[in-house]
């Protein structure tokens, strides 16, 4: 399964790359939304993990574009949950299939991509 | 008057206690980050580590004080997103047994027992019922003594604590 993981904060990224390549998963990083598009419209993932406070395009502006490109996509986001209740419940509209709070556990992580791939 | 009454009847420390509020919203989600490194690298060093040796009982230790210091960051974000929530019917006996699991969490206790005792079902704002339960505990735990119980007892809508205190919901 690919998992594609969007977070401008590298020790992050690449924390979550790590976790999921260990889990048995083949995830792939980029640091922004704009990357993660560019790399969607080349080639395909089952799954994207992303962060919500980003630069440039938020997490949830990413998961709107992404309703318009791959609406099936499952998309799980990522927050910090004390700072953004207004964009975090736009995100559940758009369907997210999952909101991680960081900070989160490996098994927490592992525990909402699974239910992610399961449910699609 | 207690402690929180005081504060709020002084201009200057309630506008001090806003600011601090505020800080503490953004520190809050500034720590989310360094703390999934933290305790993500832990655990992911934890299974490179050979059980049994210094560097593994190292790193186990500082992966169990980075969950430690999780469960308050995590605690406090959810009195945070708490506070968004619509008025509904909720039980004051959760609620209080919420209250005191936060406190627990956050404030030293020494050694004070926290306690609920009964229940009540009101319409109310679950944020604004945790805080006001909380303000409550945290006036009690001022006039406790180490190893003091402190217990709430809810009945018909009033939370009644061992120490005097009282809240209408």
């Amino acid at each position: 399964m690919r998992i594609l993981v969007v977070d401008d904060e590298p020790v992050v990224r690449e924390l979550t790359v790590e976790i999921l390549r260990r889990s048995g998963y083949a995830p792939q990083g980029v640091p922004s939304a704009r990357r993660a598009l560019e790399l969607l419209d080349q080639e395909s993932f089952d799954l994207v993990v992303s962060d919500v406070v980003m630069p440039e395009m938020t997490g949830v502006e990413f998961l709107y574009e992404l309703r318009l490109r791959r609406p099936d996509l499952p998309v799980i986001l990522m927050t910090g949950g004390s700072q953004e209740p207004e964009r975090t419940s736009r995100a559940v509209q758009l369907g997210a299939a999952g909101l991680l709070y960081k900070p989160f556990s490996h098994a927490e992580l592992r525990a909402m991509v699974a239910s992610a791939l399961e449910r699609d | 008057m207690g402690i929180i009454e005081r504060v709020a009847t002084d201009a200057p420390d309630a506008r001090a206690l806003q600011t601090l509020g505020l800080l503490t919203r953004g520190a809050l989600h500034e720590i989310s980050n360094p703390l999934v490194a933290l305790v993500g690298t832990a655990e992911l060093a934890l299974s490179d580590a050979e059980p049994g040796t210094k560097p593994y009982d190292r790193i186990a230790l500082t992966h169990r004080t980075g969950l430690e210091i999780m469960e308050i960051v995590r605690a406090l974000q959810a009195f945070i997103r708490l506070q968004a929530e619509p008025e509904t019917e909720l039980s004051v006996g959760a609620a209080a047994a919420d209250a005191i699991a936060l406190v627990s969490k956050v404030v030293p206790t020494h050694d004070t027992e926290l306690r609920v005792s009964g229940d009540a079902v009101v319409v109310a704002r679950p944020g604004e019922t945790q805080r006001r339960l909380v303000e409550l505990l945290i006036e009690e735990l001022g006039g406790a003594e180490r190893g003091d119980v402190i217990e709430l007892e809810v009945r018909d809508g009033v939370v009644t604590a061992s120490g005097g205190g009282e809240l209408r919901l």
